[in-house]
């Protein structure tokens, strides 16, 4: 079984990878999409998928899915098993002969590592101007397009050779205005521009495609380690991308695809921007975070005590003069995370996540936390009023007021296992229960006496369900 | 004289079963008036024995793919004698009318989502009339319905130990048929083995799943979830040993 959530996490979807009946009483069960609707309780909707796949794309719109496998392996009790095989999952109608579309994608040898399934994007100029939604399909040497809403038609199959040898494609950011994607790779000298342009399909071959691939290398000029997309104030998409083998920040004018080098002396490998509670970011940080390897080189790269913090409002202005400020950290960098509704970031500082910090960015001002066990699982609340968290083994949540980094602890009556932080404000604590227990606490607030235990929620009403 | 290899329990057992068969055929003096010559007359029963109930609902599959399986102890009493309808207007001078009380016990194992162990285990009281026909002085063929309750409990343990249960009361009805088969018809006292089938239906017992702690410390308010209702009917077999008197 494999189950993501939607990204507006009101939806569920699962992939159950069906089982021939084995001892009597049991019944064959194919493998299966489903998809649970947490805000309209009734059945799952499902969707047979014919092969048990084991990951999920969904579309950020929530309306297209495909199931695929995951490079690690397919399968081991199948005799026999195509990993290039997809399922492409129409969630706005139900089931029928064409819906899910089986496709095999064309292979150079390799295998999908990961799927990334783009916004509804108009083609610009197209003679079809409906929105469809592309799917990017990412594997060791090749990047495949399909277009979802007319899986009958040939997929495109980009080879990456131009970008460099061995280039493995890793993350893919999109700029629906202009259907365009853009592509970080391992490996890859270059961040890659992938922007679909209307072409008349052949009228001969039905599965002609109306569109082509048009790929661009922007000048990153060493091989991007992370990337970053966002809309200035003008609307203009803009890339940022961080090239640790030239020790620069390099910000890519996505339209025009003229850049700006911006030399930080750091083999940075983490950019995040902030979006702010009125539209476009102001600021980015830069961070080397510690990783088992970098760039798929195997090679292992230790975190540095320091940050860097870009302001973006005049990145436009090329009389501006851009330099990052520097943070001066005490211990070396192990993760960064964004703290939602504000100029804050959340700074962990060793792989047991027992020290932190919160960067204010306004100010540049870092505060320690400590923790008094191994930070397992944290969330923050919905406002970024406060962070919640977890250590297993603790019957304990810990909350961080965070405008004033006051602590509180709430005592469980068993030991967590995850928190999340829901949309509207209440925290779930999960105690990994085989039947299903969590314990529900309405705010950061609130007292033992305002929360519940909610126990076999995993098992209910199983004995009345038919089979 | 070399002899069959039978173990010595055995062959005593085979001598005395032959012993007590044969004066029986002689001895039976208590008979009912206008029954027929040769029919043994016993007004109580004792049965002890064992049997099995299929479990053929969604829920009990989702738990367990066994079958029940038990004890069971009985009680019964000819309630044609105590009432005096074996009269001269009582159809059939074979057939007899008996009240019975019985106590059964059940338990199955099974396994649930591949990894969590769940056991189920019954008893039943129940309560009844049963008819028998006496075809021949060592055979009976008898029907029984019996109404009663049953007390269900599910316990469901996973790979670390920790488990979780719950019990439930519920009504059950009984009907079956039954092949009786005498060893031994003495006047007051007869031994014999019973052939049990029939169908038990057993109301759904619903069931919410709890856990025990240990300490007793102050506890946030619990709401469980129901794991729905249990229903254990099902056809049954059965087999007992017979003692009347």
């Amino acid at each position: 079984m494999y189950a993501v959530p939607s990204e507006d996490r009101h939806r569920l979807f699962v992939i159950t990878r069906g089982e021939q009946a084995v001892h009597p009483g049991e019944i064959d069960q194919p493998p299966m999409f489903w998809v649970v609707d947490a805000q309209h309780p009734g059945p799952a909707v499902s969707y047979p998928i014919g092969s048990p796949f084991d990951r999920i794309a969904v579309s950020p719109d929530g309306n297209l899915a495909i199931a695929y496998y995951a490079a690690g392996g397919t399968d081991p009790d199948g005799v026999f098993r195509n990993p290039n095989e997809l399922a492409v999952i129409d969630l706005t109608r139900a089931a029928d002969a064409g819906n899910p579309a089986l496709e095999t994608i064309r292979s150079f040898g390799s295998v999908p590592d990961g799927i990334a399934l783009s916004p509804p994007m108009a083609l610009p100029g197209g003679a079809d101007p409906t929105p469809r939604t592309f799917a990017f399909i990412l594997s060791a040497g090749t990047l495949t397009v399909l277009d979802t809403t007319h899986p009958d038609r040939h997929e495109v199959s980009i080879r990456l050779d131009l970008a460099g040898s061995g280039v493995i494609p890793r993350a893919v950011v999109f700029a629906p205005d202009t259907a365009s994607a853009y592509v970080r790779s391992d490996l890859a000298r270059d961040v890659l521009q992938v922007a679909l342009e209307p072409q008349p399909p052949d009228p001969t071959d039905p599965g002609d495609n109306d569109f082509r691939a048009v790929v661009a290398e922007l000048g990153a000029g060493g091989g991007p380690s992370d990337v970053a997309v966002y809309d200035d104030a003008t609307g203009r998409r803009v890339v940022i991308a961080a090239t640790p083998d030239t020790h620069q920040v390099v910000v890519i004018d996505a339209n025009t695809a003229q850049f700006r080098s911006i030399p930080i002396p750091d083999p940075i490998n983490r950019v995040l921007v902030f979006p702010s509670a009125d539209g476009p970011p102001h600021r980015a940080l830069f961070a080397t975070i510690s990783a088992a390897s970098a760039a798929g080189t195997g090679t292992a790269v230790a975190g540095l005590p320091r940050l860097w913090l870009l302001d973006l409002d005049h990145l436009a202005d090329p009389l501006a003069q851009v330099a990052p400020v520097e943070i001066d950290l005490d211990q070396p960098v192990h993760d960064v995370v964004p703290i939602p509704g504000g100029d804050r970031a959340l700074i962990v500082h060793d792989d047991a996540r027992t020290v932190l910090g919160v960067l204010d960015l306004a100010t540049a001002a870092t505060s320690p936390l400590l923790g008094a066990g191994q930070l397992d699982s944290y969330a923050f609340s919905p406002t970024g009023d406060y962070l919640i968290g977890a250590t297993q083994g603790v019957a304990r949540i810990g909350f961080v007021e965070l405008d004033n980094l006051h602590p509180t602890d709430f005592r469980l009556d068993d030991p967590p296992d995850h928190v999340l932080a829901t949309a509207n404000g209440k925290i779930f604590v999960d105690h990994a229960s085989p039947f299903g227990r969590a314990t529900i606490i309405p705010s950061p607030t609130a007292g033992r006496g305002d929360a519940i235990v909610l126990t076999g929620f995993l098992t209910a009403g199983l004995l009345d369900e038919e089979p | 004289m070399r002899t069959l290899p039978i173990a010595r329990p055995a062959a005593v057992w085979f001598a005395s079963l032959a012993l007590a068969a044969a004066p029986a055929a002689r001895a039976d003096t208590d008979r009912d008036p206008g029954a027929a010559a040769d029919f043994p007359v016993h007004r109580d029963e004792i049965s002890l024995g064992g049997g099995a109930r299929a479990l053929r609902s969604p829920s009990a599959n989702a738990l367990t793919a066994a079958n029940l399986a038990g004890a069971s102890v009985g009680i019964a009493r000819d309630l044609g004698r105590d009432l005096g309808l074996y009269d001269a207007a009582w159809p059939l001078h074979q057939l007899t009318l008996w009240a019975e009380a019985g106590f059964v016990t059940g338990a199955a194992d099974g396994t649930l989502f591949q990894t969590l162990s769940t056991t189920i285990d019954q008893l039943g009281f129940t309560a009844g009339v049963a008819a028998r026909y006496r075809v021949h002085r060592r055979v009976a063929l008898g029907v029984r319905g019996a109404l009663g309750a049953q007390r269900a409990r599910v316990a469901i343990t996973d790979g670390s130990g920790s488990s979780a249960y719950d019990h439930g009361w519920g009504t059950l009805a009984q009907a079956s048929a039954a092949l009786d088969l005498f060893l031994t018809t003495r006047p007051h006292f007869g031994l014999g083995v019973r052939l049990d089938a029939g169908y038990v239906a057993a109301q759904g017992i619903a069931l919410t799943l709890h856990s025990d702690r240990s300490d007793d410390a102050m506890l946030l308010a619990m709401r469980p979830l129901s794991l729905g209702h249990l229903d254990l009917s099902g056809p049954t077999a059965a087999i007992s040993l017979v003692a009347q008197f």
